[in-house]
């Protein structure tokens, strides 16, 4: 009996100090002065669905995922939206995660239709940003986004009909990614968001 | 009795017998995916037509030397690659998909309507891109 006792006890440490596996940080890396340096997400300008601008600094000390959509996207967008939604539900509490969706469509897509957008979705949270900007801004940003996702990198563009989901921390590094579409990728980057979360409350 | 239990039983027969009238999302459901393989096929490409689109005004910025002739092809270019995106944005802007309340009959129609659009699209697409990468390539050669 001395000896169960001692084995569940044994268990029980073994499990609880078992580590929650470090997400990798993706794309390119260089070596400078003998320092790994890894690529970081560039500067941007949008202005959101309430007519406020965002730049990196509004999710300053805070994790964020990313997608790039359109309102009147008949196929991929909503399929992509109902599981974004599913992650939003998960992780709504948590104020160190925040969404910032992308609209390429910047003749139709203004800052009222961003907002009917949001309340269609029943959407009514800062930490999500539905956004709009300058095209060519949109689309130079969605290459430092979504470099690490294209599968063919010779082939430019493609981004604003693929359906990904981009995880970028709070120090500009993309962590993870998957395909919008599928339940069962997104159900994996769910898990690698509560890692994420749970690695920097280490 | 026999006749009774007959009777109840064609009854039951007639009630079972599958309908010739389709439901109506099945009725047009293939012709809206008919249409939306069209879109999907060349929506992606509207960010290479930006990108076309940029790398064009670029050159144009940065060569103070053109001919006339040279700066006539790169805006027309410029213009239809734009036009060829627009056209896109519009249509989906415009697109209404059929509800199961709609007329079928009036539901293919304006489907196979919608498909002939969205085939114009992806034409002007594709061509306004060919012809794009072909002036570039002869601007490189220069």
């Amino acid at each position: 009996m001395k000896n169960i006792l001692y084995i569940i006890i044994l268990l029980s440490i073994i499990s609880c100090s078992q580590e929650v596996e470090k997400l990798p940080i993706l794309g390119n890396k260089e070596e400078i002065n003998g320092k790994m340096v890894y690529h970081e997400v560039g500067d941007f300008h949008f202005i959101d669905q309430d007519g406020n601008p965002v730049t990196p600094s509004t999710f300053e000390g805070q994790n964020y995922i990313v997608d790039y959509f359109f309102t009147s996207c008949p196929t991929i967008c909503p399929k992509v939206k109902k599981q974004e939604l599913r992650v939003y539900e998960k992780f709504k509490n948590n104020d160190k995660l925040g969404y910032l969706s992308v609209s390429v469509d910047t003749k139709y897509d203004t800052i009222q239709k961003l907002k009917w957008y949001a309340d269609k979705l029943n959407i009514h949270d800062k930490k999500w940003k539905f956004v709009t900007g300058e095209k060519d801004h949109i689309y130079k940003v969605a290459e430092s986004f979504f470099h690490v996702a294209m599968d063919d990198k010779t082939a430019p563009g493609g981004f604003n009909h693929d359906g990904r989901l981009i995880l970028v921390d709070k120090n500009k590094h993309i962590r993870s990614f998957c395909d919008g579409t599928d339940p069962v990728d997104v159900d994996r980057f769910m898990k690698d968001v509560e890692n994420l979360l749970t690695e920097e409350n280490e | 009795m026999r006749i009774l239990i007959l009777f109840v039983l064609s009854i039951f027969i007639s009630c079972a017998q599958p309908t010739t009238q389709k439901a109506p999302s099945v009725a047009w459901q293939n012709q809206l995916d008919k249409v939306m393989e069209v879109h999907d096929e060349v929506m992606p490409f509207t960010a290479e037509i930006v990108n076309l689109n940029k790398q064009l005004k670029n050159f144009q910025a940065t060569h103070t030397d053109l001919s006339k002739e040279i700066i006539v092809k790169l805006e027309d270019t410029q213009n239809q690659l734009t036009k060829a995106e627009e056209g896109m944005w519009d249509w989906m802007h415009g697109f209404v998909q059929p509800s199961d309340a709609d007329d079928v009959k009036k539901a293919n129609l304006y489907l196979a309507n919608e498909q002939k659009k969205i085939q114009a699209i992806s034409e002007n697409m594709k061509t306004s891109m060919k012809a794009a990468k072909q002036l570039i390539s002869e601007l490189k050669q220069k």
